[in-house]
């Protein structure tokens, strides 16, 4: 995957040329994917709990109508932020436990129920949406869109991560060792933080040039971490994971499974509210089409990521990387000078062939393994060999 | 008799398992030869290997004396090696004829099926096979047995000369082994070569002419079946003499009553239960006993609150109790071995520890956040404590053979600590060795005052362990009996007549 997105990046750079890894591109990159790379982290959640959820793209746009709508002073009330942004996540929070108790109390399989909320959510945005309402500027809401991390305080914020990163590191160390479990040995150990170090440190200085970390970007960092969490550390997560892996046996263990899957599908209602508000914010205000398709990356970025479609298996950490994938591709063929309809094109296969790739290096299909049988006539090439081809 | 198979110092590893370790024998032309040895002696493996499904590490195959690889599933059945499976490798809502010509249809112009062949096709082949299914019969309709029979058809339509049977009997009735047995020895008169995986002793003596045992992945021997005898074949598998372990008769009768049901009904299982009692004491092991499909395991269900009950009551300990889900049920003291280990008791793609510890995460957790350590060292107890063998307690529980899948919804259930154990079919479908095990621990728990109720439908494990005996037939009890006037003939007189053998009645 790491492997695919360097070539992506290559590509692009010899494509595009010295702007590509400019401190603004990278910039732009990271913050061109927070809105549906949030909604595909809680998409991984509900993906690993057997369900789904076509809703979010809608549901996003639904968040960020309603409350540029109720800070809008010619429109609507005006209200401060404060006021209105808690209230329009709760109304995402609500609707997404809406189609949860729909999913879980009343068996209707949830790509049913959500693409019934991906129609009627869109509805209801182009009625909230009717005049295109602005946000006022001058509030923490906006600024949430268009600024940036101060730069002394945005190597403060990397180091620390930094140091974060190698407690969580050391610690998980020492307890695996204790249980005489494999795990990292010293120099590898220190080998990744120093990577990570360099890479973060490095990432910052290009930003720095341009205008720094943006704050939404600070806010995708935050929900990644926090939904990783959740899904290796609580109990929350791991009966999510049982339920997706076989609902009778975590039934029969006595988890209560309608309820988690409402909660799931609630906290991806929140989450969409999340991605709403910092869309809102970038965008100044809502339109009727906001988000739309954003589903699709948010699933495509999941499944890219390693996430299972039969449920119980996928990782946050493999959705951010599937997030990068598709923003890659999404933004390159932008700078790109080709027409409108070549860079569809180009960006749609670059997408099959990227992901195509990685899948057939890691499971590769029958026909591909009786060529490398045929063109290798010996003893039978294991798949890490098949990989590096 | 010329050797059709060869096997060479065959191993294979599955990550840190040994699963062959150097295996060498051969297999003659035209014998009926047995594969057998506990769950995980890597019989299976050896099985797959021959068939092209897995691929060896290394050691040589030599089939018909050349030396032969087999890298796809297609480069055996071209070879003439054809497989018949434990589960049905089928598909339920075609007919008949078009699953034995599945993938090789005949077609006219234009790749149209040309029905009418393949319908008259099938035909000649059950004909031949003297087997009276009708070639048009949708999969789905026939017995589990039949689908066994048109697994054999599939497999013998085209030109085999070698048939593998993995466990073909795991699922089907007596009276079905016979059928199926009697067309073995037919097609094995024919001068077709059967090989024949199973742990079912009975069957090997049977139908059988020579046995190899492998144990723990290794070779320990081939015998001519006339030569030997099934306890020497049985110390062969286990590597050690097995005890039929009698269970000491312990006179619990006058303990307190762990698990009361009065009087219950349940209409919306899948066997209407109706006025069920039973008690079971403290330290007593008391079995339901029965035909599946007696609502055995509704009972047991309703009673871990998977299924509402009806009319009637519930007493634990003496309290009536409300049990609205497994989750009451748990922390009444109760555990739930479920009868089919894949579907209900075991999240296959998950390692054993998550496995183990999933029943009780909260107790392993604060504010939602689980303690790994705690984790770590439940899994390594509980392992140590079932001797569940695997590479680590990381290891997916898909890997493990039957046995220790078994222990491993065992240890699940366990370590939770209950006053009161439930298991329905605790040693389906599990190797003599790992059996011994699990019925050593059921007789140990109960010295330990646990309250056990066992469902089984293997009569000798019943009279074996059964201090009491409650017998079901459609969805009702047909009798009670102590340990001391049970039999195999007194159970099945009440599970399938649903009346005590008394002479008169």
């Amino acid at each position: 995957m790491i492997l695919i997105l360097a070539v992506m990046w290559i590509f692009f750079r010899l494509q595009v040329g010295d702007f590509y890894f400019s401190g603004e591109s990278i910039a732009k990159l990271s913050r061109d994917m927070v809105s549906w790379t949030i909604l595909a982290a809680g998409m991984t959640l509900v993906i690993i709990s057997g369900n789904i959820d076509l809703s979010v793209g809608s549901l996003l746009s639904v968040v960020a109508a309603s409350a540029a709508l109720m800070m809008n002073p010619e429109y609507g009330p005006g209200w401060s932020a404060n006021v209105a942004v808690p209230i329009a996540l709760s109304i995402g929070t609500a609707l997404g436990l809406l189609q949860g108790t729909l999913v879980a109390y009343f068996r209707i399989p949830s790509f049913i129920v959500t693409l019934g909320g991906l129609f009627i959510f869109r509805g209801i945005t182009q009625k909230i949406s009717e005049f295109d309402p602005r946000v006022p500027a001058g509030n923490w809401v906006v600024s949430l869109g268009f600024d940036y991390v101060p730069h002394e305080t945005a190597y403060l914020v990397i180091a620390a991560f930094v140091l974060l990163l190698a407690v969580v590191l050391i610690i998980s160390r020492r307890n695996r060792l204790q249980m005489n479990l494999p795990s990292w040995n010293i120099p590898a150990l220190t080998g990744i933080l120093f990577v990570a170090a360099a890479v973060l440190a490095l990432l910052v200085m290009k930003m720095n040039e341009y205008k720094g970390i943006p704050n939404q970007t600070v806010v995708m960092v935050i929900v990644l971490i926090v939904l990783h969490v959740i899904s290796k550390q609580t109990t929350f997560g791991r009966h999510l994971y049982a339920i997706g892996g076989n609902t009778e046996a975590a039934r029969i263990s006595g988890i209560k499974v309608e309820r988690k899957v409402v909660a799931v599908f609630a906290l991806m209602g929140f989450l969409a509210g999340v991605a709403g508000i910092v869309w809102m914010a970038q965008n100044q205000g809502s339109t009727k089409n906001g988000g739309q398709y954003y589903e699709l990356y948010a699933i495509a970025a999941a499944i890219i990521g390693g996430t299972s479609l039969m449920g119980g298996r996928g990782t946050i950490f493999g959705t951010f990387l599937g997030g990068l994938v598709m923003a890659t591709v999404i933004q390159g063929m932008d700078y790109t000078n080709l027409e409108n309809w070549l860079q569809l094109v180009v960006r749609g296969s670059v997408l099959v062939l990227a992901v195509g790739l990685d899948i057939m290096a890691k499971n590769p299909p029958l026909w591909a393994r009786r060529l490398q049988h045929k063109v290798w006539k010996q003893s039978p090439p294991t798949p890490s060999t098949a990989e590096k081809h | 008799m010329a050797e059709i198979v060869q096997f060479d110092r065959v191993s294979k590893r599955f990550g840190g398992t040994i699963a062959l370790n150097g295996v060498s024998f051969s297999i003659r032309e035209g014998e009926v030869h047995a594969v057998i040895g506990e769950n995980g002696a890597g019989k299976s493996t050896l099985m797959k290997i021959l068939a092209g499904v897995l691929q060896k590490d290394s050691g040589k195959i030599f089939v018909g004396g050349s030396e032969t690889v087999f890298r796809l599933a297609g480069d055996a059945q071209r070879e003439g090696i054809s497989t018949v499976y434990q589960e049905p490798h089928l598909v339920p809502h075609m007919t008949v004829a078009e699953n034995v010509f599945l993938g090789r249809e005949p077609i006219k112009k234009l790749g149209w099926i040309d029905f009418n062949t393949l319908n008259a096709r099938t035909q000649e082949i059950l004909a031949q096979l003297e087997l009276a299914i009708s070639p048009t019969t949708t999969l789905a309709d026939l017995s589990s047995a039949d689908i066994q029979l048109v697994q054999i058809a599939r497999a013998i339509a085209f030109s085999t000369k070698i048939l593998i049977l993995d466990e073909p009997t795991a699922s089907i009735t007596g009276r079905e082994t016979e059928i199926l047995f009697s067309l073995l020895k037919k097609l094995n008169a024919k001068g077709l070569t059967i090989v024949y995986v199973s742990h079912r002793l009975k069957e090997i003596f049977e139908l059988c002419h020579r046995a190899t045992v492998l144990r723990d992945g290794k070779y320990v021997a081939t015998v001519d079946v006339e030569k030997t005898n099934e306890r020497e074949i049985i110390s062969m598998m286990v590597g050690r003499e097995v005890e039929e372990t009698l269970a000491v008769p312990n006179e619990k009768r006058n303990t307190a009553v762990s698990l009361e049901l009065r009087d219950i009904s349940v209409s919306e299982s899948a066997i209407p239960v109706r006025n069920v009692s039973l008690k079971v004491r403290k330290g007593e092991i008391v079995a339901l006993a029965g035909l599946v499909g007696s609502g055995r395991s509704d009972v047991a269900k309703a009673v871990f609150g998977l299924n509402r009950i009806s009319a009637g009551s519930i007493h634990v300990h003496g309290e009536r109790v409300n049990i609205k889900s497994p989750g009451d049920a748990i922390r009444r003291g109760i555990s739930f071995v479920p009868e089919d280990r894949k579907s209900e008791g075991l999240i296959p793609i998950q390692s054993i520890k998550h496995n183990i510890s999933l029943t009780g995460l909260k107790l392993l957790a604060r504010l939602g956040f689980i303690n790994g350590s705690s984790e770590t060292n439940l899994a390594r107890t509980s392992s140590a404590q079932l001797s569940i063998k695997s590479s680590s307690e990381e290891a997916e529980v898909s890997t493990l053979s039957g046995g220790n899948q078994q222990k491993v919804v065992l240890a699940k259930w366990l370590w939770l600590k209950p006053t009161i154990l439930i298991l329905d079919e605790p040693t389906r479908g599990i190797d003599v060795g790992a059996k011994s095990e699990i019925h050593s621990l059921i007789t140990n728990l109960a010295k330990n005052d646990v309250a056990v109720l066992l469902i089984s439908s293997e009569l000798p494990e019943v009279l074996r362990l059964a201090d009491r005996i409650y017998v079901m037939r459609d969805g009702t009890i047909t009798g009670e009996l102590q340990r001391s006037e049970a039999s195999q003939e007194s159970i099945m007189h009440l599970a399938a007549l649903g009346k005590q053998e008394t002479g008169g009645i």
